[in-house]
């Protein structure tokens, strides 16, 4: 099982470095709460990884 | 799921508490549990699936009234009967999941009353201990419900824990079937984890961009709106496909079943076309043999000669002879020579004086001549012989021939008979099957078939101008963004998520077909190493579609798994699952017993002796249910040989309805076991 999300991680380096935080976080999100509890989740770490973003910009 | 103990109180024919501890990998991975027909192996099964799911049907007792299946035990209830008391029966189930010891026992209480059996289910309990000896206790039936589903999908379970002789269903699944096993089995290797992050960031996006068009105006505002727009018609065209794709399948299905039986009418319609053609053959066969019958009557009378000719031919020698001699006819009448004598007087007036010389001539003469009408007959009957004996020769030739023309009809009149005879049991009660409804309802399956690719296409090609839109919108929105320098982020949150769920989509496509692929590898490989070496000579791989249905194809690459037999089949389902196992586990180990009551009951020596050599490599666990006839020395020689059998259960008969587990060391098996099981 490890392995597996080791390989979708592996996978995920292709894509710029915001795609892969928001991916990784909704897979880690997805093992354990259902579709709706997950977007709902994922809006905090969007925003999180936007202001980050333009901090650094 | 490595299972350690199970404990089995009053459970079925199991009377007082009794214990199984497996092999749990520690010094082997293999148990067999022995026991001949009826001793309650199917129980332990029962056992395991009442404990960690609740069930208390298994596939076989579809048949059986719920108040018929006795969970508890008979025996103990009716011993209690008369005390009116009830049995507590309980199944005690313990098992190891990646570090954390779970313990899960269910009770169902039984009575005896009056003849009737009431039963009813007291509750189930759960203890989870994890790494560090943490214990919590949890009784809910839904929250337990749901820890085990994590552990071991209910859609999987019949991968794991399975009658050996019904796992190659797995191969016939219906396409209803193999929705569900696909369902468990993406959960299973963590796709639909995958599938949950692509749907959630899908819906995120969507929610993002509803907030922006709420925001946006002009025309940034309309290309938001529209790719809004577009987004929701391509989630509504792609739902649709998948019901496409799903009548589709149903179709293919339904068509498949139709050849099936029109198959089956066309080579009755054969052989009834074959049974028309002997029919009228024997018919003229039999006009011929009447023909024949009646010729010979009417050459009874003719052929009848040749009964006398013999005689006939005797008789003509002897009046042809006296003939030759002259003495018919006679020179002098007879009536004329009589008045000689009687006148005494010759002829030419000589008197004939009795005791002369020439009276004695006289009466010599006269003794020689016949009487007329005598003479007449014989004459008459000389020329009638004459005529007939030049015709016996043609009338033996054309007996012969006739008879011998009738003979031949003959034979071959009972030889078509008995033809005819085999074809109708052929043909059997199927004789009036009628192929047109058939045929109807096939043409009319067909034409749904093209109406749906139809659609099918044209959904795909208005998704493919949805897609180019989408992309042209999408630069138009980020030009438009450029321009007027809004980047937002409300803007920037709707891109993320699009990329992200963009990204997914990716990874789950390269994942899933590259997942697939490897189950199919390693699939083929087990199978091949369990084939008997006539399989191998044909079969070649086997691949995993996309919907987890598997297929084997030939070494002319052609699909033959409708060819296959059903030992086949078993192995192949068997090489699928441990395939799965191996793929969803990695470099790791995967913590699933496989779990088999009747493994061997339709494999071939060749094929039991592959399995047993090579399964314990394969899983963590392996149990065996098994009988005398499936079971004996041989199989016990060759898993004594694996060094992984460590646990040897006798389920042993303790009366009517009551079984006694015993454990016998393995070393000592062969005592109890047959030397050669039976049903190769």
């Amino acid at each position: 099982m490890v392995k597996k999300q080791q390989l979708i991680k592996e996978k995920l380096k292709k894509f710029p470095p915001d795609v892969q935080e928001l991916a990784s976080q909704a897979l880690e999100y997805a093992e354990t709460m259902p579709e709706k509890i997950v977007t709902e989740q994922l809006k905090g770490i969007v925003r999180r990884i936007i202001k980050d973003k333009e901090a650094l910009e | 799921m490595i299972i350690k103990k199970m404990i089995l109180t009053n459970f079925r024919q199991f009377r007082g508490t009794q214990e199984i501890e497996f092999a749990d990998g520690s010094n082997g991975n293999v148990t067999v549990i022995f026991g001949e027909n009826g001793r309650g192996k199917t129980g332990i099964y029962r056992a395991l699936l009442f404990c960690l799911y609740g069930e208390k049907r298994l596939s076989q007792d579809a048949q059986v009234d719920e108040s018929e299946l006795y969970l508890v035990n008979y025996p103990e209830m009716e011993a209690l009967s008369e005390r009116r008391k009830p049995v507590k029966s309980r199944v005690n189930v313990e098992f190891m999941h990646y570090g954390q010891m779970f313990q899960i026992e269910r009770t169902i209480n039984g009575m005896l009353e009056n003849g009737i059996v009431f039963q009813e289910e007291r509750g189930v309990r759960l203890v989870k201990t994890d790494k560090d000896g943490n214990s919590t206790t949890t009784r809910d039936p839904n929250e337990i419900s749901e820890m085990v589903e994590e552990i071991l999908d209910r859609g999987l379970r019949e991968y794991f824990l399975f009658d050996g002789e019904k796992i190659e269903r797995l191969t016939r699944a219906s396409p209803e079937q193999r929705r569900e096993i696909s369902i468990g089995v993406r959960k299973l290797l963590d796709i639909d984890t995958l599938e949950t992050a692509m749907k959630a960031t899908n819906r995120l996006k969507k929610q993002f961009d509803q907030e922006l068009e709420n925001r946006a105006t002009g025309e940034y505002g309309q290309v938001i709106k529209q790719l809004r727009e577009n987004d929701e018609r391509k989630s509504q065209l792609e739902h649709k496909l998948d019901g496409i794709d799903q009548e589709l399948v149903h179709a293919r299905h339904e068509i498949k079943n139709v050849d099936i039986q029109l198959e089956k009418i066309r080579e009755i319609r054969d052989l009834l076309d074959e049974r028309i053609i002997l029919d009228r053959k024997r018919q003229d066969l039999q006009s011929q043999i009447d023909g024949f019958f009646q010729e010979m009557k009417n050459r009874t009378g003719k052929t009848a000669r040749l009964l006398v000719s013999n005689t006939a031919e005797k008789v003509f020698n002897h009046i042809d002879k006296r003939k030759k001699k002259h003495e018919i006819p006679s020179e002098i009448r007879r009536d004329l020579i009589d008045r000689l004598i009687s006148e005494e007087q010759c002829i030419c007036g000589t008197p004939i004086k009795p005791g002369t010389d020439q009276y004695q001539k006289i009466v010599l003469w006269r003794n020689k001549t016949t009487d007329t009408l005598t003479e007449d007959s014989m004459l008459n009957l000389w020329r009638y012989l004459s005529d007939v004996r030049s015709h016996y020769e043609d009338i033996a030739v054309q007996t012969e021939t006739l008879l011998q023309k009738y003979a031949v009809a003959n034979n071959e009149l009972h030889v078509t008979l008995r033809n005819l005879e085999s074809l109708r049991e052929k043909i059997g009660s199927s004789e009036r099957a009628d192929a047109s409804k058939l045929e109807k309802h096939r043409q009319s399956i067909e034409s749904k078939i093209n109406n749906l690719e139809m659609g099918q296409d044209k959904i795909q090609e208005e998704l493919k101008i949805l897609q180019d839109e989408q992309e042209r919108l999408n630069q138009q929105r980020k030009e438009i963004e450029k321009e007027q320098e809004i980047r937002d982020e409300m803007a920037k949150r709707a891109e993320l998520s699009a990329d992200t769920n963009q990204a997914l989509k990716n990874i789950h496509e390269e994942f899933t077909g590259e997942t697939r692929d490897l189950i199919s590898r390693k699939a083929t490989e087990y199978f091949l190493k369990l084939l008997d070496e006539e399989g191998r000579q044909t079969l070649r791989d086997i691949v995993v579609d996309s919907d987890y249905s598997i297929q084997v194809y030939d070494r002319w690459r052609k699909p033959f798994l409708a060819n296959i037999s059903a030992g086949q089949r078993q192995i192949m389902s068997i090489a699928f699952i441990a395939a799965l196992a191996g793929v969803a586990a990695g470099t790791e180990v995967f913590e699933m017993p496989l779990f088999m009551d009747t493994p061997f009951g339709r494999l071939s020596h060749e094929h039991r002796r592959n399995l047993l050599e090579n399964v314990p490599d394969w899983c963590n666990q392996w149990v065996l249910l098994a009988t005398d006839t499936e079971f004996g020395r041989f199989e016990a020689r060759i898993l004594r040989n694996t060094n992984q059998w460590n646990k040897f259960y006798v389920l042993k008969g303790a009366g009517p309805g009551n079984t006694n587990i015993e454990s016998v060391d393995v070393a000592l098996a062969d005592g109890l076991l047959i030397e050669e099981a039976e049903g190769y």
